[in-house]
């Protein structure tokens, strides 16, 4: 077996582009993994390079995923509209040890689109969680209703953050304020054919996977995401 | 009009600006990012061993402290941590602990500056030799 910093060379130049944190986190996430895997008798553990961030899904997300469709996930509808769900997701958490809502981003895809359901005041907390969720910043921001008041904070805005120039969302100026912010989204989204997931949800929606309730913050993700009902 | 101290002098570039020798400039290029992290790497050992020359001093500790609070290389949150050994000067250490690594041909001129990759890169290094330790162990067992 070659020596650990024969290893490490190699991940470095079979890297594609810039050496990033990311793309080492990424491989040390691969590399556990695929650790587990040896350990059952599965598979070897080897040092194929890290492209990006979508590579090598952690053994715990692919678990994860297996359970329902055995894909990574492209569209993701996070609803943090509950005031404990903020001030619990508003925790610096230690590495691994973040709830499954923050764990299950190891298991989007590269281009996910995130969409987020939240009170403007939030803004900041939503912000710096959406690295968990592959994402670096806020594409576009809906307001659900006019403004009432001078004061924003409670407001109600739908973000949108896509990797890919074209969502469904890009066509979107106004959203209809006859149904309920998560209504609006999954009618935007219920015909999109990708492999969908919920998070904070209260019931997952047909065809749309989900971590419900209590289950975002358990810290093992095994079983708890749900099979989109049919 | 702003007042800056800084008068347009860079450090030189290594080819002058009508230079259109693209294997000259790529190399100079490469050979500034390599010096960035050298630099990097001489930063966070600067850390680890200058805090602990003074760490059992308080009034030097915090007189460090001061100036690396002042220069944005620590945060004021850092301050109770130091003593610790945790976050920052946990870092600084594990990149003093593994500079050869680091600093390989192999790695050097590949790598970005930045303690925070070079961390990680540091991590995975010891995750890799725990594999290879793992996988010799097995081979051992199975002979």
């Amino acid at each position: 077996m070659p020596d650990a910093l024969a290893m490490l060379a190699q991940f470095v130049a079979e890297t594609k582009g810039p050496i990033t944190r990311q793309k080492v986190i990424t491989e040390r996430n691969r590399l556990k993994a695929a650790r587990k895997s040896h350990v059952s008798g599965t598979t070897s553990v080897g040092t194929p390079p890290a492209t990006d961030a979508a590579a090598a899904p952690i053994d715990m997300v692919a678990r994860a995923t297996e359970a329902t469709s055995g894909t990574a996930f492209n569209t993701v509808l996070i609803d943090l509209r509950n005031r404990l769900d903020i001030k619990n997701l508003d925790t610096d958490y230690v590495r691994g040890g973040e709830p499954a809502a923050l764990k299950i981003g190891e298991c989007l895809s590269h281009n996910a689109l995130v969409v987020a359901i939240f009170r403007l005041g939030d803004v900041c907390t939503l912000a710096k969680k959406l690295e968990f969720w592959r994402k670096g910043r806020i594409d576009r921001l809906f307001l659900f209703k006019s403004m009432g008041s001078v004061d924003v904070t409670d407001e109600i805005a739908i973000a949108v953050c896509g990797n890919d120039t074209e969502n469904r969302f890009s066509q979107l100026f106004f959203v209809s304020q006859s149904s309920s912010p998560l209504d609006v989204c999954i009618d935007v989204l219920n015909d999109d054919p990708s492999v969908k997931l919920q998070l904070f949800a209260e019931t997952a929606s047909p065809g749309w996977s989900a971590l419900c309730g209590e289950d975002n913050w358990k810290t093992d993700i095994m079983n708890v995401v749900s099979a989109p009902p049919q | 009009m702003s007042n800056s101290s800084y008068h347009g002098k860079l450090p030189s570039l290594g080819f002058a600006s009508n230079e259109t020798d693209a294997s000259l400039i790529g190399k100079q290029i490469v050979n500034h990012r390599r010096q960035a992290v050298e630099a990097d790497i001489t930063t966070q050992s600067a850390l680890h061993v200058g805090m602990n020359a003074v760490i059992d001093q308080d009034d030097r500790t915090n007189a460090l402290l001061d100036i690396l609070i002042h220069h944005k290389l620590l945060s004021e949150e850092d301050r109770p941590t130091v003593k610790a050994g945790d976050s920052r000067i946990k870092m600084a250490k594990a990149i003093f602990d593994y500079r050869h690594v680091l600093l390989d041909e192999r790695i050097l001129p590949y790598i970005e500056p930045g303690y925070s990759v070079q961390y990680q890169l540091v991590l995975l290094y010891k995750d890799l030799s725990s594999t290879e330790v793992a996988a010799d162990k097995k081979e051992a067992e199975d002979a």
